[in-house]
């Protein structure tokens, strides 16, 4: 009786102790599981179903793979979350059917359907838990794509890049912007690296190849670094899901200074076979630090280190992501709203300019701004103010063109196709100004500052008349 | 009658289920009352802040904080001693000279100095020196063998950066909130004269051959929309005691830290380049502000500007800048960034050869001149301040402030070495979290700005911006102070932010830094942090508080309720109804026709008058350069208050009254 007693006393202690250990056990977020690589393998000569995406222990040796998504004809392009916890990548179940992005624990779990009815690549995830990912308008290498975001669930899909171009590989800065590749549908043209908003505003030029070169893979983003492989200009290869055509060059340069200090970290000498067209197909991270890079070539797939150049083989590789946790950039806030349907475009002074004509042109030379959609019909108009500067309203979410005019006609023509997000005020300094240049401080005189009466400014659409220096009235067309 | 036992029970139940009810729904709606409350006044959603986070933490901290609050010291401005063995620090929140035996590595003594103390110079013999004090306008003279304070010299309103003349017989005083220098006699201990600065002098060094005093000047010359802020270095000629010139420094302002090279020709100043004159539709490529220094040719004159930012990553608010004796390397800390960058001064004399004479501006605005003279970033604790050399030139010191530490940067290495523990509690307050988070620019986009950026020391940068939301070129409004705001609400020029959770969270986000807000807890850590803001003591109101008789007639007039011919004043038209005591705000907006064409409204808030002296320019826009040009020039109509009736003289005494309110 008396040792029931004691037992009784000491489960009341021991019961609610255990209970509660439990609990904390439950609600006591898991760690992160331990820093692997995440790779995209393809089994060779089988049919149906050789496809998937592997976990690979990187203290483990020899290296013993472990399947977290399976099943799928073509798998490439994992990417993952800023916890290291979960990854997406884009999967095609079969020969017939689109691709896909879908999501998986990295610690391994069923794989999740996240989009639907598109032919849905390189994804990645933002910094607000969304998942952005290049939708091509069809199975080709070098289709029309465009940059879009949609929930975890493959829901609230939206736009995030416009017009007619192949745009691919978007990654997350340091800042919080999405780096992508920009090229011409068709593959004309050299790709670029852009930079954009998540909403999609404030898309850039970022950095460019050397002249004689094309950025055709990445950008990958480790750390403060953005790299990228660049190869010849012009150069086609074949790209397929998960596997983009990539060069012999692997170009590092810093997220803070993008057009400055470019290091080749591994050139065609770094790479046995370049001429027997080895490319790179993605770049990550190592827990030491360095650099890991898939490497593909016709005899297989290999993932070589950075710096040193250690190689493993790896067969069947696509394509790999660094499974860790890593620091989530800060989210941007957003003032797009689509409701409105118009952008403004701000130009500080159009003579701020690289092209000779426009950078030489007498002051108050040019008098007025006609923005042209991609058919070359006019959308609005605006007189340049005499200090240069304009302010027009456009109209949102399409390709734009300018025409500088002066009396003589046209002065210069900008084809770069950029857009505005609705509700967004675009500022430039000038007319494919010098992108390392920072605005003068001054008024300018577009924004009739001085005496805009506000009645009078919301008639003509929220642009003023000009104060002292001349008026700067824009003219809206709808198209 | 007694009912029976069953009917009873039942009657107890129906009670109990009723209470029940009651006090679900009164939950409930309470519940509701609080969830609507704290979106309205927040913008957060409601589980991020409790009750208490807001009206409790918010207002002073945590009870930790309250009742066992850890001494912070904040070093500031930092001496090395001529044979490198001790740093002096003014430890700005504790009121001491900090003593750190560098051999040793560890604070040797803390000397009690006056309030706030700003900056420290050593005397030619080294065994002397004199600490600067903000706050009670004084200049502490400390016995460093003796460590105590052994004199306590009177100079001008708010004494800051400091600097001994050669010989040891004067000392120069920057008067921050007096827009003078103080010239301070050693051997009578009293003040000599006074020389007119530009806005808020801050920093003071004299040339290598001891014949020039350099004197940056913090702010801008106040009210000159549109056009760009024009900052001044003041030089001043030693022997002579009088200003030989003026350097301007064009679009510029927050010049504070300055070095002269050592081969003398050359003094370098940090900078801020902000650009308010343009709307703040974005912040990529510096649309805000960039971060850099200024470098004058003291043979010529010629200042030139250089940007120390990345095209895409920025260093905000540099604060300080020294140069190695051998004249290789200049160190600059940027106080919102926590890095001190290296210059390579060969590189950017190189670069100041190459930019031909009428080219500066064109410099100024270039985003990547740091590739070619920024040799290194050094990681740093929160707020990195002042800087100085060891004797050596083997060792940068840098006062990490809100660490209360002071790191040794290796020069060879360009690494942080070691770091010495300047009296750190090793605990962080709420209000302390605030001051960081303040300080930091880590939560805009790129790093680009701080809210110190625009408010030096918690209160203004004199400057008027143009936000998006209101219109491109409209709704132009003027910066206001954060000193005393607490309890001053609503915020904004329009009055639309109902409280600082609101202003600082949520709407700062979207349009100016463009990045996400603040978490709940650093929210609550910032405001608590500006509501515990104060003024620093007024100069124009006697300790007792008694009034002078200009200022007495002055009330006399805030008060009035006629005209001097007895006419009766309405009371919407009376200064004190809108303004009155303790804060002179009402809290709610008023049309004092102030309005500008591109306004949205012509009703603003009415600010506070705590200070207001302090605050130039006035008016929501800034128009009014002067507390007299509120009537002169902008009130033509008597609606802002009825001075139809005032002499000039009367003008005069409102005025002395409300700069000692």
């Amino acid at each position: 009786m008396k040792n029931a007693l004691r037992i009784a006393f000491r489960l009341r202690i021991v019961l609610p102790a255990a209970a509660l250990a439990a609990a904390f056990a439950l609600i006591r977020p898991s760690p992160a599981p331990d820093p692997a690589l995440l790779a995209a393998l393809r089994e060779e000569g089988s049919l149906g179903g050789r496809a998937s995406i592997v976990r690979i222990e990187l203290a483990a040796r020899p290296a013993s793979p472990r399947p977290i998504a399976s099943g799928f004809d073509e798998a490439g392009a994992p990417s993952v979350s800023f916890d290291g916890r979960r990854a997406v990548f884009a999967g095609r179940r079969a020969a017939g059917e689109p691709s896909e992005v879908w999501e998986a624990s990295v610690a391994g779990s069923a794989a999740r359907q996240v989009t639907r009815g598109g032919e849905c690549l390189d994804p990645c995830y933002l910094p607000d838990g969304r998942i952005a990912y290049a939708r091509a308008a069809a199975r080709n290498a070098w289709a029309a794509a465009t940059l879009r975001s949609c929930l975890a669930d493959g829901t609230g899909e939206r736009q995030v890049t416009f017009g007619e171009a192949h745009d691919r590989s978007p990654a997350v800065l340091p800042d919080g912007r999405i780096a992508f590749r920009r090229s011409a549908v068709g593959g004309d043209g050299p790709g670029r690296v852009f930079a954009v908003s998540p909403d999609g505003t404030g898309a850039v030029l970022l950095c460019e190849a050397a002249p004689d070169a094309s950025v055709v893979a990445g950008p990958w983003v480790v750390g403060s670094q953005i790299l990228f492989a660049e190869g010849p200009r012009g150069e086609k290869l074949d790209g397929s899901c998960g596997a983009a055509p990539a060069g012999p060059r692997l170009v590092a340069v810093s997220a803070g200074d993008p057009r400055g200090g470019r290091r080749v970290l591994a050139g065609p000498e770094a790479l046995s076979g370049a001429a027997s067209g080895e490319r790179f197909a993605s770049v990550s991270g190592l827990p030491g630090g360095g650099l890991a890079a898939s490497v593909l070539g016709p005899g297989g797939g290999s993932l070589r280190r950075f710096p040193g150049g250690a190689q493993d083989e790896v067969p069947g590789l696509a394509g790999h992501a660094l499974a860790a946790e890593r620091q989530r950039p800060l989210n941007l806030t957003s003032v797009v709203d689509e409701g409105n349907g118009e952008g403004t475009l701000l130009c500080v002074d159009v003579r701020a300019s690289r092209f000779a004509q426009v950078a030489g042109a007498e002051l108050g030379a040019i008098r007025k701004v006609r923005v042209l959609g991609e058919d070359g019909l006019e959308l609005a108009s605006a007189p340049v103010a005499p200090d240069g500067s304009f302010l027009v309203q456009v109209p949102a979410d399409k390709p734009l063109r300018l025409e500088l005019l002066g009396p003589g006609g046209v002065i210069a023509k900008d084809e770069s196709g950029f857009w505005v997000r609705p509700n967004e005020s675009r500022a430039c300094i000038g007319c494919h100004e010098d992108p390392e240049l920072s605005p003068e401080n001054r008024v300018p005189l577009a924004l009739g500052e001085a005496a805009a009466p506000a009645a009078a400014a919301d008639r003509q659409g929220g642009v003023g008349p000009g104060g002292a220096g001349g008026a700067a009235v824009a003219e809206r067309r709808r198209p | 009658m007694r009912l029976p036992r069953f009917a009873r029970r039942k009657r107890l139940w129906l009670c109990a289920l009723v209470a029940g009810a009651a006090v679900a729904l009164a939950g409930a709606k309470a519940h509701r009352y609080a969830v609507d409350h704290v979106r309205y006044y927040t913008g957060l959603e409601p589980e991020t802040l409790s009750c208490v986070s807001c009206h409790y933490v918010g207002h002073g901290g945590t009870l930790a904080d309250r009742f066992a609050a850890p001494r912070y010291r904040s070093p500031l401005n930092i001496a090395v001693s001529a044979d490198g063995r001790r740093l002096y620090a003014t430890a700005s929140q504790a009121g001491t000279l900090l003593a750190i035996d560098l051999e040793v590595r560890m604070l040797a003594a803390e000397v009690p100095v006056g309030a706030k103390p700003h900056g420290v110079a050593l005397a030619p013999d080294g065994r002397t020196a004199y600490v600067s004090n903000e706050e009670d306008d004084s200049v502490s003279v400390v016995d460093l063998e003796a460590g105590r304070t052994t004199r306590t010299l009177g100079a001008g309103d708010g004494p800051a950066g400091i600097a001994v003349a050669p010989g040891g017989g004067a000392l120069f005083v920057a008067d921050w909130f007096g827009d003078s220098l103080s010239v301070i006699d050693l051997a009578t201990g009293a003040e000599a004269l006074r020389l007119p600065t530009g806005s808020n002098p801050y920093g003071a060094v004299l040339t290598r051959d001891g014949k020039r005093l350099l004197v940056t000047s913090q702010l801008s010359r106040p009210g000159n929309r549109p056009d760009p802020p024009v900052s001044e270095v003041t030089v001043v000629d030693v022997e002579a005691r009088r200003v030989l010139g003026r350097v301007e420094l064009r679009s510029a302002h927050l010049v504070e830290g300055v070095e002269v090279t050592p081969e003398g020709d050359l003094a370098l100043v940090t900078l801020v380049r902000p650009k308010n004159l343009l709307p703040a539709v974005q912040v990529a490529r510096g649309w805000m502000m960039t971060n850099g220094l200024g470098v004058i040719e003291l043979a010529t004159g010629r200042a030139v500007q250089v940007v120390l930012d990345d095209p895409c990553a920025f260093y905000a608010d540099p604060c300080d800048v020294t140069v190695t004796p051998d004249g290789r390397l200049a160190f600059v800390s940027h106080s919102g960034a926590d890095v001190v960058s290296v210059v390579d001064m060969v590189k950017l004399r190189q670069l100041l050869r190459e930019t031909p004479l009428g080219a500066e501006d064109a410099l100024a605005n270039r985003l990547d001149s740091s590739r070619r003279i920024v040799r290194a970033r050094i990681p740093t604790g929160p707020s990195p301040k002042g800087l100085a050399v060891s004797p050596d030139g083997k060792t940068v010191y840098v006062a990490e402030r809100l660490a209360d530490r002071i790191a040794a940067i290796d020069v060879e290495t360009l690494s942080v070495a070691f770091r010495i523990d300047a009296g750190a509690p090793g605990r962080e307050t709420v209000l302390r979290r605030g001051e960081r988070l303040f300080n930091s620019a880590s939560r805009t986009f790129q790093g680009q700005f701080s809210c110190r950026s625009c408010h030096p020391n918690n209160h203004v940068d004199r400057l008027q911006y143009d936000f998006e939301p209101d219109g491109l070129g409209r709704g132009i409004v003027d910066n206001r102070t954060l000193l005393e705001i607490d309890g001053t609400g609503p915020f904004k020029w329009d009055g639309k932010n109902t409280s600082m959770y609101m202003q600082c969270g949520m709407r700062f986000a979207r349009f100016l830094t463009r990045v996400e807000p603040f978490p709940a807890d650093d929210l609550n850590a910032l405001v608590a942090f500006m509501r515990s803001l104060r003024n620093p003591p007024n100069r124009h109101r006697a300790p007792g508080g008694e009034l002078t008789a200009a200022q007495g007639r002055g009330k006399a007039l805030f008060e009035r309720s006629a005209m001097k011919d007895r006419t009766p004043i309405a009371e919407k038209d009376r200064c004190i109804t809108c303004h009155p005591p303790p804060r002179f705000t009402n809290r709610r907006k008023a049309d004092v026709g102030s309005a500008s064409p591109g306004d949205h409204s012509v009703e603003f808030d009415t600010p506070h008058l705590l200070n207001i002296y302090q605050s130039a320019p006035y008016l929501h826009d800034g128009k009014a350069a002067t507390l007299e040009e509120i009537w002169t020039r902008f009130n033509p109509r008597d609606t802002h208050g009825i001075t139809v009736d005032f002499s000039k003289s009367d003008l005069n005494d409102l005025i002395e009254y409300l700069k000692t309110l």
